[in-house]
């Protein structure tokens, strides 16, 4: 735990600064954790309703957060199950198979204002969606958030070999899109 | 720093195509999101405690007389019925919905039904009933002069006319059974009384008739009616074929060829036969 880290959470156990700690709390990680739950849902509506629950999620568990674990790694792993929960609901919701979510979601980025075929970094988002969730999980923590295996282990409940191997998989898979993209 | 360079050599031992992309995301956020978001999520925070705050609340040691409370009123019984009709039922109830009361705490918009049903809001104060002019301020002194008339209990009118009518019936039902039970017993008595049936009674009134006649009758006549049936008594063949169709229980008077036609298939040693065992029977017949 890190020292302002640890300070927020004392500072957040305390009635009177409750409220205040939480907003630097929020202020801290809302950009890493919406980036996150922005790359496995795409849209930003549904990122910022994923972020808001995730955010109520912390300020109802935080009291009883056991500072064993980073600050850091336990808000991810939060928001993890709730991007996962959230795709899963979506699933039922529309009574999707696996490929047609997938396919839904690609249907997203291409329907973004911005999207351009040509520029890699659209490819990229592309190919990210064609991956396992899981995968797609690992890929993002370890290329974007560049989360070393020992963290994201915590944050998933995954050993490091499974990771790792998961990993080099997704980057594979990814090429292969690509290249015949 | 480590990590970083450990995770690109990583992708880049992995792939080199991947490892040459850029990592900036593509995606937008609207303008001024992440400074709006913490004062939006406090909010929600804010809301969500409030909702969590509604708890129901039971008035200090209400669970621990509860029991007793009831089981006096259950023992009360009746004190319950002495309530009214809008507090029966009420008082069985918790507490805290007692204090709540019946009262909806739902509102409708001010006009709301007017504008519903505009026909009925017209008509709603209006009655199309008419009473004759007046009629009100007669009710009083009508009322009065019913009072001083005379009771007729005609209240009771329809109830003993119901009653009346209900007796007839009965009445109607039970002279049917009767004159029907009459006219069985009467059948009976005159079919198995001791005069006996229509026959016997037939009879014995034929026997009185007889006796009677015959002491208005004659010696004279009598002894004409005797020599007639002598007559007929000499009729051999008469008598012979009065043997003949006894079994037949009837008299008849026969000519010489109604014999013939009867003894026209008997044979002659069949009537010698015959006459033989009936000899006196052959002299009347040759007489």
């Amino acid at each position: 735990v890190t020292i302002q880290d640890t300070e927020l959470l004392l500072q957040f156990r305390v009635p009177e600064t409750k409220e205040r700690a939480f907003t630097a709390i929020i202020k801290k990680y809302q950009e890493k954790l919406y980036w996150h739950i922005r790359r496995m849902v795409v849209e930003h509506e549904d990122a910022n309703d994923v972020l808001q629950n995730v955010f109520i999620r912390v300020w109802n568990g935080l009291e009883n957060f056991r500072e064993d674990s980073q600050l850091y790694t336990w808000l991810y792993r939060i928001a993890t199950n709730e991007c996962l929960s959230y795709l899963e609901q979506q699933k039922r919701k529309s009574a999707l198979s696996f490929d047609e979510m997938e396919s839904g979601l690609s249907n997203k980025i291409v329907a973004d204002k911005h999207f351009d075929p040509n520029k890699l970094e659209w490819k990229l988002q592309l190919a990210i969606q064609q991956l396992p969730e899981k995968q797609r999980v690992v890929f993002t923590l370890r290329y974007y958030d560049e989360m070393p295996y020992e963290e994201m282990s915590r944050v998933l409940d995954t050993s490091e070999g499974a990771l790792k191997a998961s990993y080099h998989h997704a980057v594979k898979k990814i090429e292969d899109y690509i290249l015949n993209h | 720093m480590n990590v970083n360079n450990d995770i690109s050599e990583e992708l880049r031992s992995v792939s080199a195509l991947v490892a040459s992309i850029s990592r900036q995301i593509p995606y937008e956020v609207p303008g001024g999101y992440f400074l709006e978001l913490p004062v939006g999520v406090m909010r929600q925070v804010k809301s969500w405690e409030q909702a969590k705050s509604l708890k129901f609340s039971v008035p200090e040691g209400y669970f621990e007389g509860f029991a007793q409370q009831v089981l006096n009123r259950v023992r009360a019984g009746r004190e319950g019925d002495n309530a009214g009709p809008d507090d029966q039922g009420l008082e069985i109830l918790p507490a805290i919905l007692l204090q709540a009361g019946r009262r909806t705490p739902y509102q409708a918009p001010e006009g709301y039904f007017e504008g519903l049903a505009p026909v009925l809001s017209v008509t709603k104060d209006k009655n199309p009933y008419l009473v004759p002019e007046g009629y009100f301020e007669l009710v009083p002194a009508n009322v009065v002069d019913r009072l001083a008339q005379p009771v007729v209990r005609s209240i009771d009118v329809p109830v003993v006319e119901e009653k009346a009518k209900v007796h007839r019936v009965n009445w109607l039902r039970y002279s049917a059974a009767a004159v029907v039970a009459g006219l069985i017993l009467t059948a009976g008595w005159l079919r198995y009384g001791p005069n006996g049936g229509h026959d016997r009674q037939g009879k014995g009134k034929a026997t009185i008739d007889i006796a009677r006649t015959m002491s208005k009758v004659s010696d004279e006549e009598l002894k004409g009616y005797l020599a007639d049936q002598d007559t007929t008594l000499a009729q051999p063949v008469g008598n012979l074929a009065a043997g003949l169709n006894n079994s037949a229980g009837s008299n008849m008077d026969m000519n010489d060829s109604d014999v013939k036609d009867l003894l026209g298939n008997v044979s002659d040693g069949e009537l010698s036969q015959y006459m033989q065992e009936h000899g006196e029977a052959m002299d009347i017949a040759t007489n």
